[in-house]
């Protein structure tokens, strides 16, 4: 969605990927119907689906190194700020509360 | 330039491009579970273009479907009357408008944001105790009042952009500033002409204006749709580098009660939801 989170991709053999490696494509079954969408989180009961389902690779984000995480959550804080600029978030609690549950949300997903 | 009165755009209403009859009779039965199905779903059936676009999203992974859907009365049996309802009206809806438009608007981001908050008014509708498919249809049509305006008076609209360009201000204000009303009026207008249920033609037309605060009164539909535009705004699910987010108003929120985990749900349901939708639209 924002541009913090395009990465370069890489394919891995199934067997070889972490629980929590984000898909860098969809992925599709034997008669071509999608199994997990790009940009799923490969959990390790998603990836033990994707084994049932015969899927011998997968095409994974690559991680990023920790400047560019730091530079990635930057960005993002700076997006979501700049989304808010109509909102008076020191004095609006509403607008905070929300403000501060899209940034968490959004953080907890970049990796 | 001469800016057309409420009034006019009402009247013009007439002019545009009708919707499919079995998408009417859809929009008619909405929020209500006494409905012939079969002869609906065969209404569906008949619209080719229709049908393939509905079946298209009946197929993404959001419903969870491993196999093909690959007719209208299986996605009935499969996903259930109430969601097929929501997926054909929404591509009926989507699929209704002329290509013409206004200097700088882009239907791409608009249908992208009403998706986003068709998706989020719908999450949002267990927390307030309320059915999702009429909200989904309210979120959906929360704008619409934009596109009749950029589809009858370009313009207008054109100016109105512009004034949202150069002072960095919600349509909303730019829009009333140049017409004197805004697309709330005219959306709520427009579900009456396509005798879409009451309720949601109301919470289109008070998303902006929800109740005052009072204690111990419910959330309403206008209250889901309000909070539902401000996070969709929040989560960029449109792709409009100028997005910006409305102030959310106080009292809906207090009337929603969202706590950390339930905002927590709500972020993350909104975001599958719309990412199964993305076929309808285009």
């Amino acid at each position: 969605m924002t541009p913090a989170n395009s990465l370069p991709s890489t394919t891995r053999p199934l067997a070889e990927v972490q629980p929590g490696a984000r898909l860098a494509a969809a992925v599709l079954g034997a008669d071509g119907q999608v199994l997990m969408t790009t940009g799923s989180i490969l959990t390790e009961a998603a990836l033990q689906q994707l084994a049932r389902h015969g899927i011998a690779a997968v095409a994974i984000e690559a991680q990023r190194d920790e400047a560019e995480l730091k530079a990635a959550r930057e960005a993002l804080h700076r997006r979501i700020e700049h989304l808010f600029r109509r909102c008076r978030l020191e004095s609006d609690s509403g607008a905070q509360t929300l403000f501060k549950a899209v940034l968490d949300y959004r953080l907890e997903t970049l990796r | 330039m001469t800016r057309p009165s409420l009034q006019e755009i009402v009247t013009g209403l007439r002019a545009l491009p009708a919707l499919p009859t079995v998408v009417m009779e859809l929009l008619q039965t909405m929020g209500r579970d006494d409905v012939d199905i079969h002869r609906l779903a065969r209404g569906i059936s008949h619209d080719q273009a229709l049908a393939a676009r509905t079946l298209r999203v009946a197929n993404s992974p959001f419903y969870g479907m491993q196999g093909r859907i690959d007719t209208i009365a299986e996605a009935v049996t499969v996903l259930g009357f109430v969601n097929v309802r929501s997926l054909v009206t929404t591509a009926g809806i989507a699929m209704a408008w002329p290509a013409s438009g206004a200097a700088g608007f882009d239907p791409r981001i608009f249908w992208r944001h009403s998706l986003g908050v068709a998706s989020c008014a719908s999450a949002l509708a267990p927390f307030a105790g309320l059915r999702a498919d009429p909200l989904f249809l309210a979120g959906l049509l929360h704008d619409i009042g934009r596109l009749v305006l950029v589809v009858t008076h370009p313009h207008a609209y054109a100016e109105i952009l512009m004034r949202c360009a150069q002072t960095d201000c919600l349509p909303l204000d730019a829009e009333r500033a140049v017409l004197g009303f805004d697309h709330t009026q005219i959306g709520s207008e427009l579900c009456r002409h396509w005798r879409i249920p009451q309720p949601i033609a109301a919470a289109v037309e008070r998303h902006h204006q929800v109740a005052p605060y009072a204690p111990d009164l419910p959330a309403d539909m206008a209250d889901v749709v309000h909070v539902a535009d401000v996070l969709a705004h929040a989560l960029d699910l449109a792709d409009d580098p100028d997005a910006l987010v409305p102030p959310p108003d106080g009292a809906a929120l207090q009337r929603l009660r969202l706590d950390e985990p339930a905002l927590r749900l709500v972020l993350e349901q909104t975001e599958r939801h719309f990412n199964s939708l993305a076929n309808l639209s285009g």
